[in-house]
């Protein structure tokens, strides 16, 4: 498949009839005038960041369009690994990460941002929830992620810690209908990472102490280094880190 | 009881305007072209469409007033309902359809299936009782349509163009069953056919029903003799002579009528004659008809320029021709002439 | 055996075999992926029980309360002259049309804690109904009673009035004529649409858990249950899909066994 891909490709440096032969047999062609395409495949918590990276990369870089493919982490890795044409994976924990590494014998990716579980409350906190201990509270209908994705398991250990014995109303497939569930008043706190909460005003955040903090990590990887290198470059320089800080991320 | 009709209802662009009483043991049947609201007289006698006023009474139980807003639901007025086709209920026996009336009116199931299977071996048909409708002939169906429409001794019997589905033979047989079902009942009957058999055989008196009114009234022999519009003259007119069949001769009394061909096996019959196929002469006319008669003329009724000749002895007939035919011929009411028909004008039918 | 001479254009051969990959292919891929070695540990596992026992429960459930309340409502459309029967029927199917998601929305916006009837029944009885087993049949029969009622909704739009007007002149009340004519006579559709009720509420995803969430054993149905198993044990999704598949199949086929005799009356 890489080979075909390879020789299908049509670079800027092609010559105009090649790209004529190829476009009348129906292939994909970025000829000139045409930019190249890079297909960054991300995980749904960086969709904020991704829209600025890809911005300011495409202004850079005129020639090239990026497009951002967002999805859970473990959706894209399912994808890659059936042979979808990815430049950039961006994953939000190293497990589907080293998935990818080892299907496609990759070398070792870089943690880029890191991610810290809230607890997620009513805006004004009317129930008056400090900390993990509350969320055992018999009074309180909470909402957990699933422990089958990352935020899930995440929340889990961050419980365990703290000696919370919580019995959840409902564990969410993901973890922005952790956020949703509260902002809907249907449950009265829940467990998220900081980037799910920050900007919004329909909801609150109460920090977990450090002793019981979970961080989740975020690492990326240019699956082919020509076209998606410069991105991971972009992601991880002074201005992919501004970005990520205004969306709650924590950088290394 | 006696059972009287007073409908007034829209018919599309039409009106079905209808005055009638039947009276006790009457048959009454309602004739009429397609279109002219006999079905749609039938479905507002039973209940199941509303009138726009008149009423609608049986004895002294008012079925529908329009002026009083009252009205007897369909399943309250007891009536035996006979359909021109599908009567029966697909997914229930033969026994079961009959018997569907006395459950649904309260009789328990082993009881009600007492009183159907009565009812079938009144009419010969106690064999039918396991049978699925969908496996009975046109005949059969309509013979447990009867049965079923009577075995809760019903108020007052509704007949649908009962035989109009049917093939010949099986015609005269439902006609033979409905004669004997209906004679010596205290039960009015109202019957609807396009069907001119039927009325003539069938009737007591005949209504005949043109676009929603009643044209005429009266004992099919009365019609016959004096047609009051073309639909009845054509449809009415005809002779029927009663007899029994042995090949193809028809004899009636002493009077024998060649007959045109058919298949049925002989015995009781029905000849019908139009009254335009026979012929008059003064003298015995020679020739190709096989029917030649010598005959009396009872009385001559002029309508316009046709003219219709009643004939006595040794039957009675009725025949038309014109003014200008008659006068040729130059005999009158109680002059003797010869009459003459074509076998092959002449059918016969089942009795 | 003698078959009728086919009046249909042959060509027609070419787009029918091509539906019928597209419904046959995945299936058999599916059958042909699972990890059939595994097939005893799963059906064993405390969670598949938990999540077949709860699917089959509340799908169930969600039948006899869809024929409970959908029969009379596609008798109602079908026979009376209900103003504004049109737009009751299109509202009541409606359903059918949404993403299951945006279902599941819906019903939070109804019966939600915050929602104006969901907050009438927690302050009066102190029920909250999402998160609970009770969500899950709301969810399945808002999503899957529409297809009994359109199926039974026409069928009684079409079938001939002349066999119950006949039970009526025979003295049958109106139940009677229900029950011995009306229903007989539609038995098929009724069948077919109780099906189909079924196999869309045991089938169920997005409605269910937007608005019932997520809990084993209490919200957490077969089709829940198999997503999850799609994060980090593909081999147990597919196998649960396959469950899925063979339970469904085994129901139609019974099934059709029955429906054989509904339709031809009886007869072979």
């Amino acid at each position: 498949m890489p080979v075909v891909v390879d020789v299908l490709r049509c670079r800027l440096a092609a010559t105009i009839p090649l790209c004529a032969v190829l476009l009348t047999m129906g292939s994909a062609c970025s000829g000139p005038g045409a930019p190249e395409r890079v297909n960054v495949f991300a995980a749904a918590s960086l969709g904020a960041v991704m829209a600025e990276v890809e911005q300011l990369y495409e202004a850079a870089n005129p020639e090239v369009d990026v497009v951002v493919n967002l999805a859970g982490s473990s959706t894209l890795a399912a994808q890659i690994l059936a042979g979808a044409d990815a430049a950039v994976f961006a994953s939000a924990n190293t497990a589907q990460m080293d998935l990818v590494r080892d299907g496609l014998g990759l070398g070792p990716a870089t943690v880029f941002a890191t991610n810290e579980l809230v607890i997620v409350v009513a805006p004004g906190n009317p129930l008056e929830i400090t900390g993990p201990d509350d969320l055992s509270r018999s009074d309180l209908v909470v909402a957990l992620a699933a422990p089958e994705v990352p935020a899930g398991a995440y929340a889990m250990e961050m419980l365990r810690r703290a000696g919370a014995d919580v019995a959840p109303a409902t564990l969410e497939l993901d973890v922005r209908a952790v956020v949703t569930r509260v902002a809907l008043g249907e449950s009265d706190a829940g467990v998220a990472y900081r980037t799910d909460v920050i900007g919004r005003s329909d909801v609150a955040s109460v920090s977990v102490p450090d002793d019981y903090q979970v961080v989740a990590d975020y690492p990326v990887l240019a699956i082919d280094p020509e076209t998606g290198g410069p991105v991971v470059e972009m992601l991880t320089s002074a201005v992919g880190r501004a970005a990520l800080n205004d969306a709650g991320f924590g950088v290394p | 009881m006696s059972l009287a009709i007073t409908i007034r209802r829209a018919l599309g662009e039409r009106r079905l305007e209808v005055d009638l009483e039947i009276a006790d043991g009457e048959r009454l049947v309602v004739i009429g072209p397609n279109g002219a609201g006999k079905s749609s007289l039938l479905r507002s006698v039973a209940g199941l469409d509303p009138i726009d006023s008149g009423r609608v009474t049986f004895g002294d139980e008012i079925w529908d007033d329009a002026a009083t807003g009252e009205h007897r639901p369909v399943e309250s007025r007891r009536l035996g309902v006979v359909p021109q086709r599908d009567a029966l209920l697909a997914h229930l026996n033969v026994l079961d359809n009959v018997a569907y009336g006395p459950r649904s009116q309260g009789v328990s199931r082993r009881e009600a299936r007492r009183r159907a299977h009565r009812e079938l071996e009144r009419f010969h048909i106690g064999h039918l009782a396991d049978a699925r409708p969908r496996s009975l002939s046109g005949g059969e169906a309509q013979r447990v349509a009867i049965a079923r429409a009577l075995v809760a001794e019903p108020t007052a019997l509704l007949l649908d163009e009962p035989t109009s589905a049917l093939d010949l033979a099986a015609k005269a047989g439902v006609r033979a069953l409905l004669t004997a079902a209906t004679t010596a009942t205290a039960r009015p009957s109202l019957i609807v056919t396009h069907d001119a058999v039927d009325a003539l055989t069938l009737g007591d008196r005949i209504a005949v029903l043109e676009e929603g009114q009643i044209t005429q009234i009266g004992t099919g022999r009365e019609l016959a003799a004096a047609p009051r519009t073309g639909y009845v003259a054509e449809l009415l007119g005809i002779n029927l002579i009663r007899g029994s069949l042995n090949g193809s001769t028809l004899t009636s009394g002493n009077f024998e009528l060649t007959v045109g061909a058919h298949d049925l096996p002989g015995g009781e019959a029905i000849a019908t004659v139009r009254p335009r196929s026979i012929s008059l002469h003064r003298a015995r006319p020679e020739g190709s008809p096989r029917n030649v008669w010598q005959s009396r003329i009872s009385s001559i009724d002029r309508t316009a320029d046709r003219v219709r000749v009643r004939l006595v002895d040794p039957v009675e007939i009725v025949v038309e021709l014109t003014a200008a035919g008659l006068d040729a011929i130059g005999v009158g009411e109680g002059g003797e002439v010869w009459a003459s028909v074509k076998a092959s004008e002449v059918s016969v039918t089942g009795g | 055996m003698s078959r009728r001479p086919s009046t249909i254009p042959r060509l027609l051969i070419v787009p029918a075999g091509l539906a019928v990959a597209l419904f046959a292919l995945p299936i058999l891929a599916l059958i042909a992926r699972a990890p059939w070695g595994e097939l005893t540990s799963i059906l064993s596992d405390d969670d598949t029980g938990r999540a077949v026992g709860l699917s089959l429960v509340t799908s169930l459930i969600t039948t006899g309360i869809a024929l409970a309340i959908g029969v009379p409502l596609a008798l109602v459309l079908a026979r009376t002259r209900l103003p504004g029967r049109r737009i009751i029927l299109a509202v009541c199917t409606l359903s059918m049309v949404l993403p299951p998601v945006v279902a599941g929305v819906a019903l939070l916006s109804v019966l939600g804690r915050r929602a104006p009837l969901g907050r009438l029944l927690d302050d009066w009885f102190g029920v909250t109904v999402p998160f609970t087993g009770a969500a899950v049949v709301i969810a399945q029969l808002f999503v899957a009673m529409p297809f009994l009622v359109i199926t039974l909704e026409s069928a009684l739009g079409s079938v001939d009035r002349g066999p119950e007007e006949m039970a009526r002149a025979l003295g049958a009340r109106p139940w009677r004529v229900l029950t011995t004519v009306t229903v007989p006579s539609v038995r098929s559709a009724l069948l077919a649409g109780t099906v189909l009720t079924w196999a869309r509420a045991i089938g169920e995803f997005g409605a269910t858990i937007t608005f019932a969430g997520n809990l084993p054993g209490v919200t957490r149905t077969l089709p829940t249950e198999t997503y999850l198993a799609l994060q980090n044990s593909p081999d147990r999704a597919l196998m649960l899909a396959v469950i899925q598949v063979g339970v469904c199949l085994a129901v139609l086929i019974a099934l059709r066994r029955r429906w054989v005799p509904a339709i031809t009356g009886g007869r072979p």
